[in-house]
């Protein structure tokens, strides 16, 4: 645990004093609380319409259909998540990269550790840094529980899919990390990867089919649709644990596969 | 402390390593002499757990490299051909990290830390960042970060490739220092190195070990280069 911990700390210290971390962290405030700004507009217009509407019809119930669940937080759970798709492969590209471009692999791998222990580590340091880039947005949901009374339960169910999904895009750049030295390669591969995962699921060939079925596994829309809304199911959790277990399998391999060459 | 058995090593069907056989006892200070591409970054690879061999037995301290690596592996410290440095960090922050990896831990930590500082005359650099340092101060971090966990051996991969002279006689001397206390494999191409540092010498050529004994030995009055050159030329005829 020590050694994870070793690693944890090493890989963090590395994110913050690298200026992408800064960069990556800017522009997820700036777009998230643009997103967010933009979803009380739209939100306030509607609910203009629907004054206007309900004067007409002199029924003042149909104000009581606007949902600011639906309206304002799901949409920006689905923005958070679009920012991550793009985000996490910055984040994700040094990773195992650099060590291999510094030489440095050399050192943990001669060090008295386990790779199994080297991925745990480099694993709980990004996610720390993830939590640490999603957690200020909780700020914007205060916000609308003190002007309006949202449910509680899709902000959470919510928030815990966005943490499926960056455990997908943690271990899929992990992955894509320890193929090559080149951080640009990384972040492409993680990039196409996360985003074949995403767009998956839009053009599915129909649930019938075998195919259909497994695309619609893998989909990570799929998956988070639900929770969005408040509906957690052991079937998402099991996809978010499946999928970041299966990278971190291959991120073993590869990593002790450049060896057996 | 060492002992080598039929080490064989294969990249695809090109085998780089054939069949070698040596061992090293405890306080020696053996030169791995060769010219470039002969295999010895290979066989310290091999010897350091980072590559596994094709076939063969690697013994260290007792333990068997291939069922117990990480046994292996805090017994070892390792400078790899280019240092594996950290380019952000500090250099005590660098070595604090080393420490932790190498289980050195607690109240030892901080006195481990030092010594190694001392030992590598980093003392006057310990707060600067790596990327800032010159090569010569780059490889004492290097150094440093391989003697921290007191190794029973020490393995370096060409030490003074790419410094200047005054680099070059410094970290010599350093190496000098250290042998009094460890057990020291050091990989050169460089003839005058292994005749300063060294009290053993193993000569390696294409894969094939070609000569080992004490350099006394070897020599027998001639100058180590002729000696080298000799072999090096007997063995390519061998070969055709
Ligand atoms: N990863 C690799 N794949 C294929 N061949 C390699 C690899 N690494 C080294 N070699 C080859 O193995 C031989 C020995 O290399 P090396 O151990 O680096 O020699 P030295 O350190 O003595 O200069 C060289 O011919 C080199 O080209
Ligand atoms: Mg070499």
């Amino acid at each position: 645990m020590r050694n994870i911990i070793a690693i944890t700390t090493k890989e963090l210290k590395s994110f913050f004093v690298s200026p992408i971390a800064y960069v990556v962290l800017m522009l997820f405030l700036v777009v998230t609380g643009y997103l967010f700004y933009i979803g009380i507009v739209e939100f306030q217009l509607t609910y203009r319409r629907f004054q206007t509407i309900a004067q007409i019809y002199k029924n003042p119930q149909i104000l009581e259909n606007l949902n600011v669940n639906a309206i304002i937080i799901e949409r920006f759970l689905v923005n958070i998540l679009f920012v991550l798709l793009f985000l996490m492969p910055a984040i994700m590209m040094r990773s195992f990269a650099e060590e291999k471009r510094n030489g440095t692999e050399e050192l943990l791998m001669t060090a008295p550790i386990t790779v199994n222990q080297i991925i745990a580590g480099k694993f709980l340091g990004s996610f720390i840094f993830v939590l640490a880039l999603i957690l200020p947005t909780i700020v914007y949901q205060v916000l609308l529980f003190s002007f309006s009374t949202p449910e509680l339960g899709p902000v959470v169910t919510g928030y815990l899919a966005i943490l499926g999904f960056a455990c997908i895009g943690i271990s899929v750049g992990m992955f894509a990390s320890s193929l090559t030295q080149n951080q640009i390669i990384a972040m492409v591969i993680t990039f196409v990867c996360m985003f074949m995962f995403f767009i998956i699921g839009m053009i599915s060939p129909g649930e019938e089919t075998v195919l259909g079925k497994v695309v619609s596994y893998v989909s990570i829309y799929q998956h988070t649709k639900d929770p969005l809304r408040g509906l957690i199911d052991t079937k998402d959790i099991v996809y978010f644990a499946s999928l970041s277990l299966l990278f971190i399998f291959l991120t073993k391999q590869s990593v002790e596969s450049v060896r057996w060459r | 402390m060492l002992e080598v058995k039929d080490l064989l090593k294969r990249y695809g069907d090109r085998t780089v390593l054939h069949h070698l056989n040596f061992s090293v006892e405890k306080g020696e200070v053996v030169g791995f002499l060769g010219p470039n591409g002969a295999g010895k970054t290979t066989t310290m690879r091999i010897l350091t757990g980072f590559l596994p061999p094709t076939s063969g037995e690697v013994h260290i301290a007792g333990y068997d490299l291939q069922s117990k690596p990480i046994e292996v592996k805090r017994r070892i410290g390792y400078l790899p051909e280019q240092p594996p440095l950290y380019m952000d960090m500090t250099v005590k922050g660098y070595l604090r990290f080393i420490s932790k990896l190498k289980g050195i831990r607690g109240d030892s930590l901080a006195d481990r830390i030092d010594w190694a500082m001392q030992k590598c005359g980093l003392q006057e650099v310990q707060k600067r960042v790596i990327a800032n340092l010159s090569k010569g101060f780059r490889q004492r971090v290097g150094l440093a970060q391989a003697i921290l966990n007191e190794p029973e051996l020490l393995i370096l991969d060409e030490p003074t490739v790419g410094l200047d002279p005054r680099q070059i006689r410094e970290i010599r001397s350093l190496i000098k220092e250290l042998a009094g206390e460890h057990t020291v494999i050091l990989s050169t191409h460089i003839l005058s190195e292994v005749s300063m540092t060294c009290e053993k010498v193993m000569i390696i050529n294409e894969g094939r070990l070609i000569k080992q004994g004490n350099i006394e030995e070897v020599t027998a009055g001639r100058s180590l280069e002729e000696v080298f050159i000799g072999l090096i030329s007997q063995d390519e005829t061998n070969v055709q």
